[in-house]
């Protein structure tokens, strides 16, 4: 059985304490013990965070974040639709920002890493990116 | 903006410690105030920080960047033999807080407590 | 709905811009009123359509299963595609509020549009700027994706051209290495140099939090930094005799990896970046080595008598804190005895239930024994493989190895 949250809000660094309480309400409906819905909040605030700062650094947009189970396995979807590649920009990707700018993500993308099963980041139709985060065996069978 | 609430307290220990009492949940929208609130008692003369976590719900990447960078602050000189900070230390982190410590290996650098008075004398 | 606002609806409708005011009126005419409940489905894919929607309140999201392709809302049509050329529906419609649709029949819409030739070109019109839209959304998307896998593409070239380009073949001793890099990820390396005097290898494997090229960009400069302080190290230090050369080895290596935490604990604390890293230096013709473990998963030696030793942690992870330091601790090479190190994408892969490899299958791996040190990193990666079935590799796998062969029984005869 598929059970499904979803959330949409604008990308404002001051949604964030919002976006862990619904986070938090989705995995403890779904019955996911407390220890590992601590971590699906971090997890969920790091990729916020660098959505809210690096996607959409010059402009406001909107986050959609959707939480479904799969049988005993937890999915939850964060698509933004920050335009930072540019179409025409294909040959070129952005090696001239700094390394500093581009090493940001650190300890937010190692967190991610070792919290989750599979995290999976790519441009989605519609303009935007979509990460996809999986956590397996952590929806108990009802 | 922030739901941070600091209360900035003096202690003596063997030196004089600064107590940070930190309230509210630490993230990329509030670490700022932090790192802000620390910068200010270390240019009030602050060599010795204890940061107390123990009303901290929640902390992410950003809170961990702040404390990063607080230490850095107030280590300055090159001690040979420096094991841990001798300058920050941090205070009865609880729950996934002190988890996350642990992943991030934090506690190689900073000493912890759960004694307000055993960390205050520790400095 | 009275017939006067179902025009305004109409009218409101970008696709039918241009059309005369009789022909919305016929339309109108023709049209009937759907009110729907959020998440309510509409359209499905791959069902036949015989009607379009024009929306004239609420939202509406079109999808492919869990895919969301769009949003529309007021003014926005949907659904003409099927009704113009008889097909399928090429994707799902469902309501993300409440809706108030205008609904008009295949047979309504052509025999309206056959009274008026006129409007024919207009709906194609529409139809042509439609296609042109997709196209473009399509092109967009497709170049998106090719920088950003540019992106992921340029990480893993800079991490394989950093590789070792030969591990050095050192009389006694047999070295293996495996790499293969995760798609996202391009943090993990390894390298293997002889340095200072004769008789010394220098074993790294090590680890950069992060992914794409911001961590193979780190990672260079993590490897950099240790080889050459490794090198300039043992450039300064005359060694003289053998008797001195440990303490001078002890030395390097202590200030390798100091000075390398130091230069990004300090140059780069902005972007908070920090490797683990083991580093060991193995004197070949005694099999001692010393090492420091900063942060990394512990490598094993695998021990031809006895238990295997664990090469525990000697000190936290490189680059964070420049006040951080870092102990060495000394083991032994015996003959038939193997160093196993590799990162966590060897003891945290994981398969379809979440479950970790772990350790203790790294131990087993090692107890049921080995011919030589490639077969040993074959045998760890089917088992990996077979563990992890169809779960994805998330993370970079990396293993460095070295065993003792024992000195050769035919040098001394070979010499004449």
């Amino acid at each position: 059985m598929v059970q499904v949250f979803e959330l949409s809000v604008e990308s404002d660094l001051g949604n964030l304490k919002a976006i862990r309480s619904f986070i938090k309400e989705a995995g403890t409906s779904l019955g996911v013990d407390a220890n590992t819905v601590a971590d699906l909040c971090l997890v969920v605030d790091e990729a916020v965070s660098n959505i809210i700062l690096h996607g959409y650094a010059d402009h406001v947009g909107r986050i959609d974040i959707r939480v479904a189970s799969n049988r005993q396995d937890l999915t939850i979807r964060i698509r933004d639709q920050a335009r930072k590649f540019d179409a025409d920009d294909v040959e070129t990707p952005h090696l001239d920002e700094s390394l500093q700018d581009r090493a940001y993500g650190g300890m937010g993308v190692y967190l991610i890493k070792k919290l989750t099963d599979e995290a999976e980041f790519k441009p989605v139709p519609g303009g935007g990116n979509e990460l996809r985060l999986l956590k397996r065996g952590v929806v108990p069978a009802k | 903006m922030g739901a941070l609430s600091i209360l900035v307290g003096q202690e003596q220990g063997h030196a004089p410690v600064t107590v940070f009492e930190i309230e509210g949940d630490i993230d990329a929208a509030t670490y700022t105030e932090l790192q802000d609130k620390a910068a200010e008692a270390i240019e009030a003369g602050a060599a010795n920080l204890l940061l107390d976590l123990g009303q901290v719900e929640y902390m992410g990447s950003a809170g961990f960047r702040a404390i990063h960078s607080i230490a850095n602050m107030l280590n300055t000189e090159q001690k040979p033999g420096m094991h841990k900070s001798e300058h920050v230390k941090l205070l009865n982190p609880k729950g996934e807080v002190a988890r996350v410590i642990e992943t991030l290996g934090f506690d190689s650098f900073l000493e912890i407590y759960d004694d307000r008075n055993a960390a205050v004398a520790s400095f | 709905m009275k017939f006067e606002e179902k025009k305004k609806v109409l009218r409101n409708c970008s696709f039918l811009s241009g059309l005369h005011d009789s022909i919305l009126a016929s339309l109108a005419d023709h049209s009937s009123i759907l009110d729907l409940e959020a998440q309510t489905p509409i359209l499905t894919k791959g069902e036949d359509g015989s009607n379009m929607f024009f929306i004239a309140s609420g939202r509406v999201k079109v999808h492919d299963d869990d895919v969301v392709l769009a949003y529309l809302g007021v003014g926005d049509v949907f659904g003409e595609m099927a009704v113009l050329d008889s097909g399928v529906r090429s994707a799902s419609v469902t309501t993300e509020k409440r809706t108030r649709l205008l609904c008009l029949e295949r047979e309504d819409l052509w025999h309206v549009i056959a009274q008026s030739p006129d409007s024919l070109r207009t709906i194609i019109a529409s139809v042509l700027q439609r296609e042109r839209d997709i196209v473009k959304d399509v092109t967009t998307r497709t170049a998106q994706l090719q920088a950003y896998e540019k992106e992921l593409e340029i990480g893993r070239r800079i991490q394989a051209d950093f590789l070792p380009e030969y591990i050095p073949e050192v009389e006694n001793w047999e070295i293996a290495s495996f790499f293969e890099a995760a798609r996202e990820v391009s943090g993990d390396f390894f390298d293997v140099f002889e340095f200072g005097p004769d008789g010394y290898i220098a074993l790294v494997i090590g680890d950069v939090c992060d992914k794409g090229v911001g961590a193979a960009l780190f990672m260079t400069l993590f490897r950099s930094l240790i080889r050459a302080t490794c090198q300039l190290g043992a450039l300064n230090h005359q060694i003289a005799s053998k008797a001195s050369s440990e303490d001078h080895i002890r030395q390097i290596l202590q200030t390798s990896i100091d000075s390398t935490n130091r230069y990004i604990a300090t140059t780069h604390s902005k972007s908070s970046m920090f490797a683990s890293v083991f580093f060991g230096v193995l004197e070949t013709d005694s099999g001692k080595m010393i090492y420091i473990n900063a942060g990394h998963e512990s490598p094993v030696i695998f021990k031809r008598k006895g238990d295997p030793v664990i090469l525990e942690r000697t000190g936290g992870v490189l680059g964070l804190f420049d006040f951080a330091r870092y102990n060495i601790a000394a083991t032994k090479l015996e003959k038939d005895d193997l160093l196993f190190s590799y990162t966590d994408g060897v003891n945290e892969a994981k398969n379809e239930a979440g479950e970790q490899f772990s350790d203790w299958r790294i131990l087993q791996a090692g107890a049921s024994g080995w011919s030589d040190v490639q077969g040993l990193l074959d045998n760890v990666l089917s088992q990996i493989k077979e563990f992890r079935g169809r779960a994805a590799q998330s993370d970079d796998i990396t293993m460095l190895a070295i065993a003792c062969l024992g000195k050769s029984r035919d040098k001394a005869k070979s010499l004449v």
